[in-house]
């Protein structure tokens, strides 16, 4: 089946895919970690992303066609590559999982307060599973659309807290002290650029020529600044004292304004929790997508859509395991240094395996 | 045919779904209060309220429309054992969605009121844009005023603070900044106080809460320092006497073109410097006398002293009498100096703070009015 994506789409892959839960306390993260420096970290974070995209993305081109799963095998033999798809397979999956059900805690906690989160986590689930079955193409089309509508809705709700927020909550932009701060809260600042591990099994077309490097670089940085964006529009509305008490730091930020003068959306909560739950939902089928992609490597003679069915089904299970909010708080963070492997660490290994070998020069 | 049932199937199913059709509830089975009035009487806490009492709109019993409120009362030793009592007092659940104010004792507000602060910035219902005043006399004195300005008594008092702050002549401080206030510690804030005067609702002033406690009143006619410093866009009437006729006076209304407010440490002592530019309108004059050029600048410097007078006396005020810093200036030297605000305490280094103030006034029209006309005659 042809898979093959537009330098667009891959593009737009990546920013459904690291736009998400991430947003939601993303504020309270950089406010606690560098205060109103932390701009500063959010672009170090996006450099060293930008070099762990460019090693991620040139696998991809060089080896045309190609996921992870047949350029490992050829780089590092069998047995490793398995070592290296059951982490992928299994991060992909708790990725799916953890993040389904932190999203459906939220859900109940801001907005539906009495429905059960079963009942929330069934409903992704059934949409998760008809988008997987789509394959590649669909979701990343969907991503396309999805995201148009997140960056529309984004830039009208923070140009509007940027409105009803002030200045001097933003400052001190920049104290020279605290450099060293700013550099080690780097490290957390990586965390909501987890998910550009995806690339690795988007297999890249002839038509991906040089461009899509460009594409790629350009897309994290534009997602650098609408991080920069919404993490200094609310901490100029709440202030940053304020908002480190937040794990929703973005929707209380969003529920502290009321614009008359937008009438009945003068509430903007509306607005946002709709882009919110699309945003989610790329997020979800992207990582749930990952999963399956693999296993289908692994197991060639399970078809496809039994494969998404078992996946969807188990990661239903396994998202109703854990018992209260903080445990599964606690999955995502151990998480976050999980995807430095996979982000970082793997990819590296086989850049460079590549890269001695020569392999990029013969493949061409 | 059966792809095209089923698609009719599924949009059945969702729409069924996702309204909650089975737990829908009418609007009028649910008490809504408008306001909440929170107060300290004797050990315990009491909780008032209005609620608004829907009846079905005649000739269309579908749909509920308000006819007027009710008031209850609950008592309780805490904030959940008054709920209790409260509760059980409403014959439905309590909605507090579309609540317009918060109103607090006296008595309350001098015991503190932050915890009531957290409980609105955490309850899900409760909007953080929701006003918060203090009252002079006891919430349930104010609700038994018989409104006829408005529809109830939260509404009268959201709605005349909301004019005031949108023509410049009071804050409309909501829950939320509030609590950005509280989190910032060290520093006080100011409420619109309010209270009854002859058997009206009336707004009085500012309360000052240093500590989310209740330490002192600006009065109503002391309130043009405080928006000169905080207000966003104040617009506010200044009558200036004629330095040569006394019973002439010269009705000017100010506006603010420009406010910076920059600090300084020197000498282990916190300076504050606030410059502020205004643009000033003649609106009339109470008796036509010619305004020549001179006079114009001799108005403007009237003016800029009244302004700077009157800037003076209450960050004296608040520096000597509140001892708080309820103008957040801590903002502005944190952003300075963040370091030394670390290691300082801000409420002392404020109360021995150096503050300048500077005024520049500019009369930018005497509104079409040409006071200097010849007569022919």
């Amino acid at each position: 089946m042809n898979e093959s994506l537009t330098n667009r789409q891959i593009a737009f892959i990546i920013f459904g895919v690291l736009i998400g839960y991430g947003v939601m306390e993303l504020p309270k993260n950089v406010a606690e970690n560098a205060g109103t420096g932390g701009w500063l970290s959010l672009l170090i974070a996006t450099a060293i992303t930008i070099i762990f995209a460019y090693m991620i993305t040139y696998l991809s081109y060089v080896y045309k066609n190609k996921t992870i799963y047949e350029y490992s095998e050829r780089l590092t033999g069998k047995f490793i590559t398995h070592i290296f798809m059951i982490i992928y397979i299994f991060y992909y999956f708790l990725g799916f999982t953890m993040i389904t059900r932190v999203s459906c805690e939220t859900i109940k906690l801001t907005i539906l307060l009495k429905t059960p989160i079963w009942v929330l986590s069934l409903l992704f689930s059934f949409v998760i599973y008809y988008a997987v079955i789509k394959r590649l193409r669909v979701i990343a089309r969907v991503c396309e659309i999805y995201g148009i509508f997140i960056i529309i809705a984004a830039l009208l709700i923070h140009t509007s807290l940027f409105t009803q927020g002030k200045l001097i909550n933003l400052r001190p932009f920049f104290v020279l002290e605290d450099l060293p701060l700013y550099f080690k809260s780097t490290l957390n600042m990586i965390f909501p650029f987890l998910g550009i591990e995806i690339l690795t099994i988007i297999p890249f077309a002839k038509k991906n020529h040089k461009k899509v490097f460009k594409y790629i670089t350009l897309m994290i940085v534009c997602i650098s600044f609408f991080y920069i964006m919404i993490v200094e529009s609310c901490i100029s509305v709440m202030g940053v004292d304020e908002i480190v008490h937040y794990n929703d730091a973005l929707y209380a930020t969003i529920r502290r304004v009321d614009i008359p003068a937008f009438q009945v959306i003068r509430r903007l909560d509306g607005i946002f929790l709709i882009a919110w739950i699309m945003a989610i939902f790329c997020t979800i089928t992207i990582w749930c997508y990952g999963a399956i992609v693999l296993l289908s490597k692994l197991f060639k003679k399970i078809h496809f859509n039994l494969l998404a069915f078992i996946v969807v089904f188990m990661g239903y299970i396994v998202s109703q395991m854990p018992t209260t909010y903080d445990q599964v708080k606690k999955v995502l963070d151990y998480m976050s240094y999980y995807g430095l492997v996979v982000m970082g660490i793997i990819p590296t290994i086989l850049f460079f395996i590549t890269k001695v070998k020569k392999y990029d020069k013969k493949m061409q | 045919m059966i792809r095209k049932c089923s698609k009719l199937l599924i949009i059945f199913i969702f729409s069924l779904t996702l309204t909650s059709c089975w737990d829908y509830e009418d609007i009028d089975k649910k008490s809504i209060a408008i306001s909440i009035g929170v107060d300290q009487v004797a050990d315990k806490v009491q909780f008032s309220s209005e609620i608004t009492k829907l009846i079905p709109s005649q000739g269309d019993t579908e749909k509920a429309q308000t006819a007027n409120v009710y008031n209850t009362v609950s008592y309780g030793k805490n904030f959940e054992d008054a709920r209790i009592h409260y509760d059980a007092i409403n014959p439905f659940p309590v909605f507090l969605g579309v609540t317009r104010v918060v109103i607090f004792g006296t008595d309350y507000a001098k015991k503190g009121i932050e915890s009531y602060f957290n409980r609105i910035g955490s309850i899900y219902d409760y909007r953080k844009t929701l006003l918060p005043v203090v009252s002079r006399e006891k919430p349930t004195e104010l609700f038994d005023i018989k409104v006829e300005k408005d529809i109830s008594v939260g509404f009268l008092i959201e709605n005349t603070i909301n004019s005031l702050a949108n023509s410049g002549k009071t804050l409309y401080p909501n829950v939320g900044e509030v609590l950005s206030n509280i989190a910032l510690d060290e520093v006080g804030y100011v409420m619109p106080y309010v209270g009854i005067e002859h058997g009206h609702i009336v707004y009085l002033g500012f309360a000052v809460m240093k500590d989310s406690k209740l330490v002192g009143v600006i009065d109503l006619v002391d309130t043009d320092g405080v928006l000169y410093l905080l207000a966003e866009k104040p617009i506010l009437v200044e009558a200036i006497p004629d330095p040569k006729k006394e019973e002439n006076v010269y009705s000017f209304r100010t506006a603010i073109k420009k406010r910076k407010i920059k600090t300084n440490y020197m000498n282990k002592k916190v300076v504050i410097n606030i410059d502020l530019d205004l643009n000033a309108a003649l609106r009339y004059q109470y008796y036509t006398q010619p305004v020549s050029d001179k006079k114009i600048k001799k108005l403007e410097e009237m003016i800029s002293e009244k302004v700077k007078e009157d800037m003076r006396n209450i960050i004296k005020r608040s520096q000597k009498e509140f001892q708080c810093d309820i103008f957040q200036f801590a903002k502005y030297f944190r952003a300075q100096y963040p370091n030394i605000y670390k290691k300082i305490k801000w409420e002392d280094a404020f109360k021995d703070a150096n503050v300048n103030v500077t005024v520049k006034t500019k009369i930018i029209n005497k509104n079409l009015a040409d006071p200097n006309a010849k007569k022919k005659y």
